[in-house]
């Protein structure tokens, strides 16, 4: 029995093959149906299914129709609108799935890559696949679905682009807690730029620009006085690349410094004095692991078997160390009980 | 649309379809003060109904922890939002001559408000997937690090304190007197047993309209992919009516009752009048509940639906929250409760003290143990005994209010 549908059209001179999970197309056009105008044709048409007796046959046919009735009621316009809005989306990918979300985190796209080779340098269009994953709710509502598209395409877009030059992971000295603030930060900056350009098209309203703007100044608190010059530059001009936004959420500062328009006149906030190796963070007060116990520095290697007790860790990190090491020493409480 | 009078709500209201009533009534009480919400409600249900494919995600039985779950999510508060949209301001009881009335709308008389599609003879919401999948989501979950999926804490040493109130309510179908998935069918593949009252879903009418899954407004019609059927409790009715193998032809409470070790849950079935109120049966341990010593409430009796599960109300939650869940009669419920008098505390000795259905019961008067104060009122317990009754009116069992001790003879000592 098969579990997806396929949708062929051809854009831009190519064929292009939308595949839709068949759960995701049946939930959809049951949620649809209800008070549609031919609700009353689907379900005589649905009614006489529940007549076959054969189980293969019957499932056979539920798919067809409630696949019939998809294309019937349309619902699948929206992503063709986009395709057509993005020609390298169907240069670049073979094939775009669309499959049911379990939960709404799970809700969204990725390009899916079949590397043959490991060192592979370059890859052909149909080693590219683009996943979307969605709930039929979302799929009903075709104007809140065509901002979605939108929005997760454009992604898409960024990823395929030479030009924005997207890699993915992040670079090695950002792993730890440090990983999880850069990821943030990023994926902050890319949204601005990505609604930014949608924006600009018209497809979102005035209200967004605020939105991220808010976003914006709480990701990058150090930067109040530049703000509006800074979050313009990433929500109105354009085109950025991934270097730049990485670079940017890395050490907004140091970006500064080194762009020769923007930086200009920018009172940046002292900056720190440099990372702490052990928990990532930049922080202000460094201190030099020489002055530590030697039972503290067995403590940190044994967490931190890469760390070199000449590099700094941060004021925090040596806390933290000194108050697991008193825990260790207490003495449980005599209990009164007894 | 036809006139049928809810007792719970203390007038006549709209309904899609002529008032028709059983000749008995399945019916339950349920004590949440007594609820740990261990779930073997769940699971018995679930291994004896629910455990074949496609019915992965579907709990006829379930217990949620009350403010903040529900299976589906938040299946109550999208009912009560729906009903306010439809009546703002206009949901309250009144009380004329000692009695109270329901002066809202329910989910029947709503409808004409036109929130749902034009079809719909109930208001109601189809959840989504999703709302479905988790039934005890966030209740009792592990706390990790923020944006670390399935990392634990593992230093924690200390559980977090509950800074609120919380309490385990557990959900079956209601069998209701008017219920909203009988009145949504548009196929009429629902029906109400005469003989007892149950609800049950013809398989062999059901074509997956999901309208039912709509109206309930207890969201207890789940909607089996595989198959595209509605289904449903069935308040095991091989049991109830004695026809189970285990049951010897004796009328025996459903597979959820008998499994709760919380001892929390008393089920029978109530005679009814021919207006749908119950018939007197002063001794029937659910019609005392319920009428006599006035104890146990229906759940949100402002649908309309008129439900057949009793609760008796957690005594330490806030009481707007139990108005608002059990409709008036909450305060004198939990007085009661906290202080019953002798007969009260006998009857509620009969909770699972055997898994056949107890049609009735006598009371006998038994010797002053203890006279001293409780939360500052004079107490005097007598050890009452309790004799339950079955269907034939023979005797099931005889308990006593103070539980018996047995003392084992000391030439057994240390031995088996």
């Amino acid at each position: 029995m098969k579990n997806l549908t396929s949708v062929d059209f051809r854009t831009h001179g190519k064929s292009y093959c939308v595949e839709y999970h068949l759960q995701l197309v049946e939930e959809a056009v049951l949620r649809i149906i209800r008070g549609h105008p031919k609700e009353g044709l689907f379900r005589k048409e649905r009614d006489r299914i529940y007549e076959f007796t054969d189980p293969e046959e019957r499932e056979e046919a539920f798919q067809q129709l409630h696949e019939r009735w998809f294309n019937h009621l349309n619902l699948g316009e929206p992503v063709q609108q986009v395709f057509k809005l993005w020609p390298i989306l169907t240069a670049s990918t073979h094939r775009c799935l669309f499959i049911k979300a379990r939960s709404t985190r799970e809700i969204g796209a990725d390009l899916y890559l079949a590397r043959v080779k490991r060192d592979q340098p370059e890859l052909s269009r149909t080693e590219r696949t683009i996943v979307v994953q969605l709930t039929p709710e979302l799929l009903c509502q075709s104007s809140q679905f065509l901002v979605f598209l939108q929005r997760e395409m454009l992604h898409i877009v960024d990823m395929l682009d030479p030009y924005f030059g997207y890699e993915s992971g992040f670079p090695k000295r950002s792993l730890g807690p440090y990983h999880r603030v850069l990821q943030e930060r990023y994926k902050i900056l890319w949204d601005i730029t990505v609604d930014g350009r949608l924006y600009k098209k018209g497809w979102l309203p005035s209200s967004v620009r605020e939105t991220h703007k808010m976003l914006f100044s709480r990701t990058f608190p150090s930067l109040q006085g530049e703000l509006e010059n800074l979050f313009s530059y990433f929500f109105d001009q354009g085109p950025h690349t991934h270097q730049e936004l990485l670079s940017f959420a890395q050490n907004p500062e140091k970006w500064l410094a080194g762009t020769t328009d923007i930086g200009r006149g920018f009172k940046s906030t002292p900056s720190s004095k440099g990372w702490c190796v052990l928990c990532q963070f930049p922080s202000f007060q460094l201190i030099n692991p020489v002055d530590l116990s030697a039972d503290l520095l067995v403590q940190i290697q044994q967490e931190h078997p890469t760390w070199n007790p000449q590099e700094p860790i941060c004021w925090q990190c040596k806390d933290l160390y000194e108050a697991r090491s008193l825990i260790v020493e207490a003495k449980p409480v005599k209990s009164y009980i007894n | 649309m036809p006139k049928v009078y809810n007792w719970q709500l203390g007038r006549n209201m709209e309904y899609p379809h002529e008032a028709a009533f059983p000749k008995r009534q399945f019916a339950f009480v349920f004590n949440i003060n007594r609820c740990i919400a261990c779930q073997s409600c769940t699971m018995a249900c679930k291994s004896t109904w629910t455990f074949s494919k496609g019915q992965e995600h579907m709990w006829w039985a379930n217990v949620e922890t009350k403010p903040y779950g529900g299976y589906p999510q938040f299946w109550d508060m999208k009912i009560l939002k729906l009903l306010e949209e439809a009546n703002p301001g206009g949901q309250v009881w009144s009380k004329k001559d000692g009695t109270f009335q329901f002066e809202g709308q329910t989910i029947f008389e709503a409808a004409k408000k036109k929130l749902t599609p034009e079809s719909s003879r109930v208001l109601g919401y189809l959840p989504e997937d999703h709302e479905w999948n988790s039934p005890n989501i966030y209740e009792d979950n592990p706390k990790g690090p923020k944006g670390q999926p399935f990392q634990w804490d593992k230093e924690g040493v200390q559980l977090p304190v509950h800074k609120t109130w919380f309490f385990y309510l557990a959900r079956i179908c209601n069998h209701c007197t008017y219920p909203g998935c009988l009145a949504a069918c548009p196929r009429n593949a629902i029906y109400k047993r005469p003989e007892d009252g149950i609800v049950l879903v013809d398989q062999s009418e059901c074509r997956g309209y999901r309208k039912c899954i709509e109206a309930c407004p207890y969201k207890k019609v789940m909607y089996r992919g595989n198959t595209r059927i509605s289904e449903k409790c069935i308040a095991c009715y091989p049991r109830v009516e004695g026809n189970d193998p285990e049951s010897n032809g004796k009328p025996m409470e459903t597979r959820c009752m008998a499994a709760c070790i919380g001892q929390i849950r008393l089920q029978g079935l109530v005679k009814m009048n021919p207006d749908g109120t119950w018939a007197e049966d002063r001794y029937n341990p659910i019609y005392y509940l319920v009428h006599v010593a006035k104890v146990a409430l229906p759940l949100y009796p402002q649908f309309g639906t008129a439900p057949n599960g009793y609760y008796i109300p957690p005594r330490w939650v806030p009481r707007p929250y139990l108005y608002q869940m059990f409709g008036p009669g909450v305060d004198e419920a939990i007085e009661r409760y906290m202080n019953p008098d002798r007969e009260l505390l006998a009857v509620l000795q009969l909770f699972r003290r055997s898994n056949l259905i107890i049609f009735s019961y006598k009371f006998e008067e038994g010797p002053k143990i203890f006279e001293g104060t409780l939360r500052g009122k004079p107490v005097t317990i007598y050890n009452d005994t309790v004799i339950a009754y079955g269907k034939e009116g023979e005797e099931l069992f005889r308990t006593t209010v103070e539980e018996p001790v047995y003392e084992r003879p000391a030439q057994h000592a240390n031995s088996i």
